[in-house]
């Protein structure tokens, strides 16, 4: 049975006189250990959707339709006192710009120590002894707990985060954006050091970025998220190498490479639909050169076979797969 | 342009009911003085017989030692307190920005040089230095706003140069820079018009502040004489509380209720300038 | 030592260096022991010529220096010392007019498509501005300017754009006024500062190639700092690596990325993600992060990292030598 498994959620934003579809219908599911990538723009919905998963929406924010189920539990039912034992517990969360929550006038040490305490019945001694091990085990000099975020290094203060996001042993953590302030070198340490971790302790991953570089490093599986829906996903392998969407194939094509053929980048024109006024048909149809008129009814998702889906009328069409889409 | 971004500030201003309230409070003053020789019923320095009669139809307001109606006077008196208030705010605005852009703007020296000057002249107690300043030459109206201004600007000059400090770094600034204009037109198209409204925040409670004082001048007997003031009133006023309540009642009441509407103005442009203020609708996913 | 480059140089940097006074604070102003004053090298000893229509990127991690030569280049700072040599004169010491006529000719385009608006100007205003302090042309004539550079930089049709304000664009849009306002004096050189570092990866390449469709049709001069090897690849032709205030590897940017030869360029360059989940990396070995700006190593400030490190290597500063084709390293091993 997978770990976690989201079935058709939907997620709307109340607003005056309108709804903002942030989750519009979106399935995925993550088995234990395992490493799931979502990729998507700014705008997108990425990060509403992982704040459900965790049920850290604000006020106005509405579950109209669908589920989420963690081990077996139904999360969305689930009342908050039991939510509440869960998070941090057996999901916990690396922030965007993490670094910058460290509080600045109270030790690292501490604060790693807090969030322990947070969850579980230990002494302060015990918890420190907990929080050393920690720190050793993502790569952080035990040495350091007693020194304030001001002395510690963007990685540093990263690695620290990272480490906070572990101490109750979870089952899942959800990382947004875990290494985009950081820079590449260290970027890399990081990214390196979780991978590490993960086999040590063996927890499930889901990973937000709109960097695809580092996802197809990292995950084992990816899903493509655009206007609130997730239109392509599949295991990375398939799905870099035989985008089967052309706004997946639009991303590929849309960054420089370090290594590998030198090719004229593409863009694409236009910007994603107002998540209060969706089209009625294709959401990419507006900015795709593949579009037809079919296209102006919205598109199933598609089975693909090996676990690789996407929503476009054109998915399997070998043709698609033949045109150059995107730059010269 | 100007006038649709009026609007528009106009509409989120209105959202908030206290700053509304403030705002009819405000526009309603203004009317009076505005309309005071047209509205007020008796001329307010006209003398009559009757002495310290309490409020009745001929005067609703009753009169004072002098046999003047209050309620005429009360009325005049807005136009005192409301020219004190709008002058003393503006030299103080006019000084503090120009006093605060300076060593924010140029720094180093310049600034090490303002600096130790504001910290001088905070040191010297304004109200007493008013006072002096008053029993030597005069009691002036206009003198008296022109020293009052000049004992206010500090604060203007402070929040000034922080604003402008924070503002010249960004990038919009230094792209202009970059253009090649002038340090003064950097200054007032950039930096001043992004960096203006806690100054104007601060000077509609410096407006109350400054009908505060004029009133504390004229209670204490340093008022002009030849202006009729609420603080003219309340100056005679407590020499006869317990017979004649309703001269200091009125006039007490009409400095609070213009003080109480210029913090509220303040609160409301501070609730337009500032989003964190309004109720959150929630982050549209990203 | 360098080799002068055939033609006149557009831009001639010798020696460059900018130091930012480390601030004391209350009593230690007054204690008698002073060390000396500290400095943060933002920019040490930096010296390299870029040709006409050519995009020379700057590169290096964050504190490497590349933001404050770009800044010391577009005259938004004074260097400590050394010379910017433009046109046959010095930028260093420019002042008054001679500095303003310069600021036409050499513009700069910012990280930030948000900050680098002021969010109280329409797009109008915003490029009227440049024309405006110049005293370019009759109201009509500046009115057309700017419609014909919104519609050079893509954004069509320009009246839709006239009267909004930089929060109602996406960050792509503001981008583009961002070059639009750039490009409106008609420069002849360019200092882009990590111009698409905060935008959306699919929308990168529409700034990217604006950039060099001027440089095709203009003969626009850029020089593109980036801590994005990748970007670094697609769009210069010449490269620098700094770190820590100083070059370490110079020459064409095929060349250099191509065969590295400085171990910080190597080691920059292996951690770099491939967007490819089946093709492995060859990984060198980090040793700790970069060091303190304000604490740099003695001799070459990449010792405490490097793994061929020798003696010397603690104890004096290595200079730019020419390894062959224009390459330059320093390093003590080349």
């Amino acid at each position: 049975m997978a770990l976690l498994s989201l079935d058709n959620l939907a997620m709307y934003y109340a607003l005056e006189s309108e709804w903002v579809k942030a989750v519009d219908g979106i399935s995925l599911s993550l088995d234990r250990g395992e490493t799931v990538g979502i990729v998507g723009e700014s705008g997108c919905g990425k990060t509403s959707l992982i704040l459900s998963i965790l049920r850290l929406l604000p006020e106005n924010a509405r579950f109209v339709g669908g589920r989420i189920v963690f081990d077996g539990m139904d999360l969305l039912k689930l009342p908050e006192q039991q939510m509440r034992r869960l998070r941090w517990r057996r999901i916990s969360m690396i922030f965007q710009n993490a670094m910058n929550a460290l509080n600045p006038v109270f030790r690292v040490g501490d604060q790693v120590a807090e969030a322990l305490m947070a969850h579980e019945e230990l002494s302060k001694r015990e918890a420190e002894t907990k929080v050393s091990s920690l720190f050793e085990l993502v790569g952080l000099p035990g040495s350091r707990m007693n020194n304030y975020p001001h002395e510690f290094s963007g990685g540093m203060k990263q690695r620290a985060i990272i480490a906070m996001s572990l101490v109750c042993n979870p089952d899942l953590i959800i990382a947004d954006e875990p290494t985009t302030a950081l820079d590449v070198v260290v970027q890399d340490q990081v990214l390196r050091q979780i991978k590490e971790m993960q086999q040590e302790r063996d927890f499930a991953m889901i990973v937000v970025s709109h960097d695809m570089s580092v996802i197809a490093e990292t995950c084992e599986k990816v899903a493509v998220m655009y206007s609130g829906r997730v239109i392509e996903q599949g295991n990375s392998v398939s799905l870099f190498h035989d985008p089967r969407h052309p706004y997946t194939m639009g991303l590929l094509s849309s960054f420089p490479t370090l290594r590998g053929e030198k090719k004229r980048l593409s863009s694409i024109e236009g910007s994603p639909p107002d998540l209060s006024s969706l089209p009625e048909g294709c959401l990419f149809q507006p900015r795709c050169p593949y579009a037809k008129t079919i296209c102006e009814k919205r598109p199933a998702m598609m089975d693909l076979g090996g676990q690789h889906f996407s929503e476009c009328h054109f998915a399997d069409d070998p043709q698609l797969r033949k045109t150059k889409l995107w730059g010269r | 342009m100007a006038a649709s971004k009026l609007v528009s500030f106009l509409r989120t201003y209105k959202q908030n009911d206290m700053a509304v309230l403030g705002l009819v409070i405000l526009g309603f003053s203004c009317a009076l003085a505005v309309l005071a020789p047209v509205i007020s019923p008796y001329d307010p320095f006209e003398q009559t017989n009757k002495l310290f009669s309490p409020p009745n139809l001929e005067h609703p307001f009753g009169t004072d030692n002098l046999g003047r109606d209050v309620l005429s006077r009360v009325v005049w008196g807005t136009r005192v307190s409301l020219l004190f208030g709008f002058g003393v705010a503006g030299i103080s605005l006019a000084l503090g920005i120009v006093l605060g852009a300076i060593p924010g703007y140029f720094g180093g020296l310049v600034d090490d040089l303002f600096s130790r000057f504001f910290e001088i002249y905070l040191m010297i107690p304004t109200l007493v230095l008013i006072i002096l300043i008053i029993s030597i030459f005069g009691t002036n109206l206009f003198f008296i706003m022109i020293i009052v201004g000049v004992t206010l600007w500090p604060s203007n000059a402070r929040i000034t140069r922080a604003q402008v400090l924070a503002l010249k770094s960004r990038a919009f600034v230094q792209a202009s820079v970059g253009s090649g204009a002038s340090h003064l037109r950097v200054i007032f198209t950039h930096i001043l018009p992004n960096g203006i409204y806690p100054v104007i925040v601060n000077s509609t409670l410096q407006m109350g502040n400054a009908i505060l004082t004029e009133a504390s001048l004229s209670f204490l007997g340093l008022g002009d004489v030849n202006q009729v003031s609420w603080g003219q009133i309340l100056y005679v006023a407590q020499f006869h509380v317990k017979t004649a309540w309703w001269m200091a009642v009125f006039s007490g009441f009409a400095i609070m209720m213009l003080v109480l509407c210029f913090n509220l103005v303040g609160d409301g442009i501070n609730f337009v300038m500032n989003p964190r203020l309004r109720r959150r609708t929630g982050d549209a996913g990203s | 030592m360098q080799p002068r480059q055939g033609s006149n140089p557009l831009i001639d940097v010798r020696k460059l260096k900018k130091y930012f006074p480390v601030r004391v604070t209350g009593l230690q102003r007054f204690s008698l022991r002073r060390e000396g004053q500290r400095f943060v090298k933002a920019v040490d000893d930096v010296s390299f010529q870029i040709s006409r229509g050519e995009i020379f990127a700057l590169a290096g991690e964050s504190g490497c220096g590349k933001t404050t030569t770009g800044k010391l280049l577009s005259l938004l700072e004074t260097p400590s010392s050394g010379s910017i040599i433009y046109e046959g004169e010095d930028l260093a010491n420019m002042k008054g007019r001679r500095m303003k006529h310069c600021r036409r000719r050499i513009q700069m385009i910012f990280q930030d498509p948000y900050e680098s608006l002021d969010p109280r100007f329409t797009v109008m205003r915003t490029l009227l501005e440049p024309l405006l302090v110049h005293n370019i042309g009759t109201h009509s004539e500046r009115n057309e300017l700017v419609s014909s550079i919104l519609e050079k930089v893509g954004l069509r049709p320009p009246r839709d754009f006239l009267m909004r304000y930089p929060h109602e664009l996406s960050g792509g849009q503001r981008q583009r006024i961002a070059v639009a306002r750039a490009m409106i004096l008609n420069p002849t050189f360019i200092v882009a500062d990590e111009p698409v570092s905060m935008l959306d990866v699919s929308v990168r390449a529409g700034i990217l190639n604006l950039m060099l469709q001027f440089r095709e049709e203009l003969g626009i001069t850029y020089l593109f700092i980036t801590h994005d090897l990748a970007v670094a690849r697609y769009m210069s032709n010449k490269i620098v690596i700094m770190y820590l205030g100083r070059m370490v590897e110079m020459g064409s940017t095929d060349e250099v990325l191509a065969q590295p030869i400085h171990f910080y360029t190597k080691l920059l360059m292996s951690a770099v993600p491939t967007p490819d989940p089946s093709a492995g990396r060859v990984r060198i070995k980090g040793i700790s992060e970069v060091a303190d700006p304000v604490n740099i190593p003695s001799g070459c400030s990449f010792h405490p990292r490097c793994q061929g490190r020798q003696e010397i290597c603690a104890q004096l500063i290595p200079e730019m030598v020419d390894v062959g084709k224009g390459h330059l390293v320093a390093c003590h091993k080349a």
